[in-house]
């Protein structure tokens, strides 16, 4: 009797611990997606950046100028704003990153990572379009 | 053979394999046989070559005091460029610049200057609150603010962001990259080193000494 309650107790702790361990795995997992899509936008961050200088640059030039259309200074300004969008959502996404997010427990800890995938996607996104609207003027 | 020769063996192999093999890491990042390398394209100035060096500069530090390069007169200076919510590459390199902070706190000719690429965010307060829980602090280590994305992106491109015949190895956009500038007492870059890896920051540490025996 006392025999298999000992092997009912070994048998909850090996699940217990299979679940934990099987839990680390998937926050490892999801933690190096999320910070693969970060290193990429990073790596493009300055390039970004510098692009937004020159377009406000040009346009602050042709507004001076007076000679540009209105077709041409719309597209300026929404390349502009895309710019902004772009380098305005990785650095929201920066701030507002729980970098303690273990503490939340290993449920929740995966829950919050797969929210932080969706939104580093969406900022991705956003940062790749506001580069090929300021390389389609600029280049 | 007996057991005592065969002993004797092993500590000798053991012996030559750990001076000359195993421990194969660089000491310093740059040839020994000469002076650290100069970075950045000399110019002329009115007739004369003057070597590229660091402009001088006025930021706030995580104190609220101002910080310009008069706070760095005689001194060697590790420069580098970070967000302090950066989730991936800061916190290694905010590691590994401890390393450096706490191998020179109590030399006076020693010193860091971290500029923050978000200056919005990154307040005084909050570089404050950054640099408790390193556990560091100014002078020794100042965290600077106070300007505009526009500017300190210029100011690092133009004046980090050297172009030169020792800096062909130089990574494309190394503001965002993680790396350590070392710079002299006349604001000259003397050395770049990958702030995230151990490696790198052990020649930094090797090459400061290096530049302070130079000096």
């Amino acid at each position: 009797m006392i025999n298999k309650r000992i092997f009912g107790l070994v048998l909850i702790g090996l699940t217990l611990f299979a679940c934990e361990d099987q839990s680390k795995k998937q926050i490892g997992e999801l933690h190096k997606q999320v910070m693969d899509l970060h290193d990429v936008v990073m790596a493009e961050y300055g390039s970004l950046e510098k692009m937004g200088f020159q377009l406000k640059d040009s346009l602050a030039a042709l507004n001076e100028a007076g000679t540009a259309d209105e077709t041409t200074l719309s597209t300026f300004h929404a390349a502009i704003q895309q710019n902004e969008k772009g380098i305005e959502g990785m650095n929201n996404w920066m701030r507002g990153f729980d970098q303690k997010y273990e503490e939340k427990g290993p449920e929740k800890a995966v829950t919050y990572l797969k929210e932080q995938l969706v939104e580093m996607e969406k900022v991705k996104k956003d940062f790749d379009e506001a580069t090929q609207a300021a390389k389609a003027i600029l280049e | 053979m007996n057991i005592n020769r065969l002993v004797g063996i092993v500590c000798l192999l053991g012996a030559l394999m750990s001076s000359i093999g195993c421990d194969s890491q660089p000491a310093s990042k740059y040839p020994v046989d000469k002076p650290l390398p100069v970075f950045g394209v000399s110019k002329m100035v009115d007739g004369l070559l003057v070597q590229h060096s660091i402009p001088s500069f006025s930021f706030v530090n995580q104190d609220s005091n101002q910080v310009s390069e008069k706070d760095f007169d005689g001194k060697i200076y590790i420069a580098d460029f970070f967000f302090s919510t950066c989730p991936d590459i800061c916190p290694m390199m905010s590691a590994q610049m401890v390393r450096v902070y706490e191998a020179f706190e109590d030399n006076e000719k020693v010193a860091i200057l971290s500029h923050s690429l978000d200056p919005e965010y990154d307040t005084p307060a909050v570089l404050k609150d950054y640099a408790s829980k390193l556990g560091v602090q100014a002078p020794k280590w100042n965290m600077v603010t106070g300007y505009s994305r526009r500017f300190i992106s210029e100011f690092g491109q133009s004046n980090y962001l050297v172009t030169a015949k020792e800096d062909e190895g130089a990574p494309k956009g190394i503001l965002h990259s993680g790396h350590f500038l070392l710079v002299d007492k006349d604001r000259k870059i003397r050395g770049l080193y990958d702030g995230t890896t151990e490696r790198e920051v052990n020649m930094l540490i090797h090459d400061i000494k290096r530049l302070l025996n130079e000096e």
